[in-house]
């Protein structure tokens, strides 16, 4: 059974009670909120992912609104996980956009079974294109087109690199998050994807999220191979460029970019490495999605398993846990 | 309190009990750990008892990952103080390596799976100043404002919390364990001519295995930060079960504890361990610290409530209705215990109005919590 | 500094390299304090001798550049830019035996 197999009004009597248990890539989420609306954008947004039966939950969260006299002139949502609150509230209207940002921090400062990265990653033939994130990289609008195109959608935030299959990287299929001008770019470029809700004013701007293709979440348990690492720059106007660039320097960028490369140590540092050795490594500037997404098509299939990856694969020691 | 309030200590009390938990416990069992910050206490009860195998799939990346948590902060820790104590070194005198990075540097049990949330180091009073401008060349400085920074200068048995502006560790410089104001008045001379040296390091000392108890004590009963009251508690009852099996141990640590003026910390701290973690305190042990320390009549049920709901993990599922007006009684009680009332009113002002002193502490913690706990916060790769 | 001063990386505080042929950039990782530092393939090559042994500046030298004469300046060169630097970042340290 999926989501969306329940009833609005069903599903807004779990979120009220005892919460709803869904799938999201490889973790369990429990939901329960006393807000009016939330189950219709969850239906919307998480519509296809699978409902769980287990009953261990990795993360129990809540959306409510705060006590005190503002709910009544300035409606304000908050966020909780087990009575605790990472962020200050937010007004009603981002409920879903922080929801999203509340399961992001419950991932990326609690679940150090992964090396997790800021940043998008497709999948095309098995093989996975990682594209950091820089703030206004424009990763989100290219992440977006790609899955429009036929990429399968392995993750828009949180890229969860293995520690025990070298170089392989896990999908967490969740809605992709677009800013400002990218929701009208994907609107038109891509008009049958589901968006939700739109955030107006938030700390990022205007946000509405995308939601992942079914067949993404489909084939949510199957990692791909890490094989090229992109650094994205939307440049109005320009045409696409693909240069080379080293990959000592995109380590360093990758380690930056990083929620736990330090808490992991040297498995953490044998983990980025194995994925350094299997990436070729571009610098990309693009304006035009029609004319990047060709390119990057023909970029990977062309690449194959490279020598790298069959040399990596054979003197790979595998990181231990010291 | 109901029994899914205190089914963290339960199980902490027995871990053998870890081997039979069914999927929906371990769910409650799992987050209330975490919000203790004793998961990855739970981790090393796990693997001490051999129960790994027993753990449902879904729940181990829970306990792996806060291991590895826990390993990452032992490692920093051990990293801090190898600087600390060079740069210290010059001074030519004893530094006291006091509470969480004494268990790490001296190879406790108590280290075992567990975070961090600040190094805590002692130096005698004389040596203070100097020993601020040694490590001010070396990057720790102040992160107090300046109300707090003569709040503290003033008042306190420590220097505002000094933090590495690269790293941004946080390190308390005390010279004593308690205020210059408060009540009980235990001796740092005694403390300091009683620490044992620490192999490795010349400078180096942790305080005696009664002191250390009495400290840990002192900490979590004269201190309003409850949000650790769990943690603190669970180190307590590690330190009795470790240094415990020595009888010499029971034998002085009564007397020590009146010697020291901290025998009411100390008889809360064996009555809580035992009552809440089934500590093994010897009998006699007990009753003479109960003789010395326990308060009398209403007062002694009254601290009982109070404690048996700050001490529990701090989790909605372990809050009655009650727990609020009894943490804000203890944090009332902490400053009463710290100053003379004289001095407590205008502090307590000053908080409400400007500045919260010791709630915008635990902020500047709790900010380092959401980016990865504590202490490795903000260490990205530059 | 005088002529006995050896340099090692203290194994307390092991290194960690990637590199990656034809690149003139290698990553340098000190798991004990999480630093990670983006370095020249010359200085890694020093780090990597220092973490095998402790050594003088002049065997550095002698074994980076075996047929070239250490003299003055070229080991003020590489004690200014390489070792006295690398110590200041915590890589490696000086034992003045």
């Amino acid at each position: 059974m999926i989501v969306a197999d329940y009833s609005e009004e069903a599903l807004q009597s779990l979120i009220a009670g005892s919460g709803l248990r869904f799938d999201v890539g490889p973790f369990v989420v429990n939901l329960q909120s006393s807000l009016d609306n939330f189950a219709a954008d969850i239906r919307l947004m998480y519509g296809t992912c699978p409902l769980s039966t287990q009953s261990f939950a990795d993360f129990h969260v809540r959306l409510d609104q705060p006590f005190g006299l503002r709910r009544w002139f300035r409606p304000q949502t908050n966020f909780t996980q087990d009575g605790r609150t990472p962020f200050k509230p937010l007004p009603l209207e981002q409920s879903f956009a922080m929801f999203e940002w509340g399961l992001n921090w419950c991932v990326s400062s609690q679940c150090h079974q992964y090396l997790i990265v800021h940043a998008a990653v497709v999948e095309r033939a098995g093989l996975a294109l990682i594209m950091p994130a820089p703030p206004g990289s424009g990763k989100s609008t290219l992440c977006a087109g790609l899955v429009a195109r036929g990429w399968r959608l392995l993750t828009d935030e949180l890229a969860l690199v293995s520690l025990e299959q070298p170089g392989e990287v896990i999908a967490l299929p969740r809605p992709i998050s677009l800013k400002n001008e990218s929701i009208d770019v994907i609107r038109e470029f891509a008009p049958q994807q589901v968006i939700g809700p739109i955030a107006h004013d938030t700390a990022k701007g205007t946000v509405a999220h995308m939601a992942a293709p079914p067949e993404s979440i489909r084939r949510g348990t199957e990692t791909a191979t890490s094989r090229l690492l992109i650094f994205p720059k939307y440049i109005p106007g320009a045409s696409t460029s693909i240069v080379p660039r080293q990959k000592a320097a995109s380590f360093m960028e990758l380690a930056e970019q990083s929620f736990n490369f330090n808490v992991l140590g040297e498995l953490g540092f044998q983990a980025l490495k194995q994925v350094l050795d299997n990436c070729d490594c571009y610098d990309l500037s693009y304006s035009d999605l029609d004319d990047v997404i060709p390119a990057l098509e023909q970029l990977i299939d062309a690449s194959g398993a490279s020598p790298a990856l069959d040399a990596s694969l054979t003197n790979s020691g595998g990181a231990t846990d010291g | 309190m109901d029994k899914q309030a205190t089914l963290l200590f339960s199980l902490l009390a027995r871990p053998q009990k870890l081997a039979d938990l069914d999927m929906p416990t371990w769910d409650v069992l799992i987050r209330q750990a975490r919000n203790a910050d004793l998961l990855g206490r739970v981790y090393e009860l796990v693997a001490e008892h051999q129960l790994f195998d027993a753990v449902p799939l879904p729940v181990r990346p829970h306990l792996l990952s806060a291991r590895r948590v826990a390993r990452r902060h032992t490692a920093m820790v051990g990293f801090e103080l190898g600087n600390l104590l060079g740069i210290l070194a010059k001074l030519d005198t004893p530094v006291v390596v006091l509470k969480g990075a004494a268990y790490v540097l001296a190879g406790l049990p108590a280290a075992a799976g567990r975070v961090f949330s600040d190094i805590d180091l002692m130096v005698a009073k004389e040596h203070l100043d100097e020993a601020e401008k040694l490590l001010k060349i070396q990057a720790w400085v102040a992160s107090a404002d300046s109300y707090d920074d003569k709040y503290y200068r003033k008042w306190m048995h420590e220097l505002p919390p000094l933090q590495h502006l690269k790293r941004h560790t946080l390190l308390d410089l005390h010279h004593a364990i308690l205020p210059q104001t408060a009540r009980l008045k235990p001796d740092s001379d005694k403390l300091f001519a009683a620490a044992v040296p620490v192999d490795g390091y010349p400078n180096a000392f942790v305080l005696c295995p009664q002191d250390m108890v009495l400290h840990s004590a002192t900490h979590l009963f004269h201190d309003d930060e409850f949000k650790h009251g769990a943690r603190d508690l669970v180190d307590l009852d590690t330190l009795l079960r470790y240094f415990g099996k020595d009888d010499a141990f029971w034998q002085s640590l009564v007397s020590r504890g009146e010697t020291m003026d901290l025998s009411r910390p100390l008889y809360y701290a064996l009555r809580f361990c035992q009552r809440l973690l089934d500590t093994p305190v010897p009998e006699l042990v007990m009753a003479q610290a109960a003789r010395l320390g326990r308060p009398v009549g209403p007062l002694a049920w009254l601290m009982d409530k109070l404690f048996e709901r700050a001490l529990p993990a701090d989790h909605p599922m372990c809050v009655d209705s009650f727990t609020p007006l009894a943490k804000w009684l203890l944090y009332l009680r902490s400053h009463y215990l710290r100053m003379p009332f004289h001095l407590l009113i205008p502090h307590l002002l000053h908080k409400a109005f400007i500045s919260p002193i010791n709630a915008r502490r635990m902020e500047k913690k709790a900010e380092n919590r959401p980016t990865i706990e504590g202490l490795i916060a903000e260490n990205k790769a530059p | 500094m005088r002529a006995s001063t050896t340099w090692f990386v203290n194994p307390v505080n092991p290194l960690f390299f990637a590199a990656w042929p034809g690149e003139d950039a290698v990553v340098a990782y000190q798991s004990t304090s999480g630093d990670t530092h983006l370095i020249s393939a010359m200085g890694a090559a020093v780090l990597e001798l220092l973490q095998a042994a402790p050594l003088s500046a002049e065997a550095v030298f002698k074994d980076l550049f075996p047929d070239e004469e250490p003299v003055a300046e070229a080991l003020a060169t590489l004690r200014n830019n390489f070792l006295i630097h690398f110590e200041q970042l915590g890589l490696i340290e000086k034992s003045l035996s």
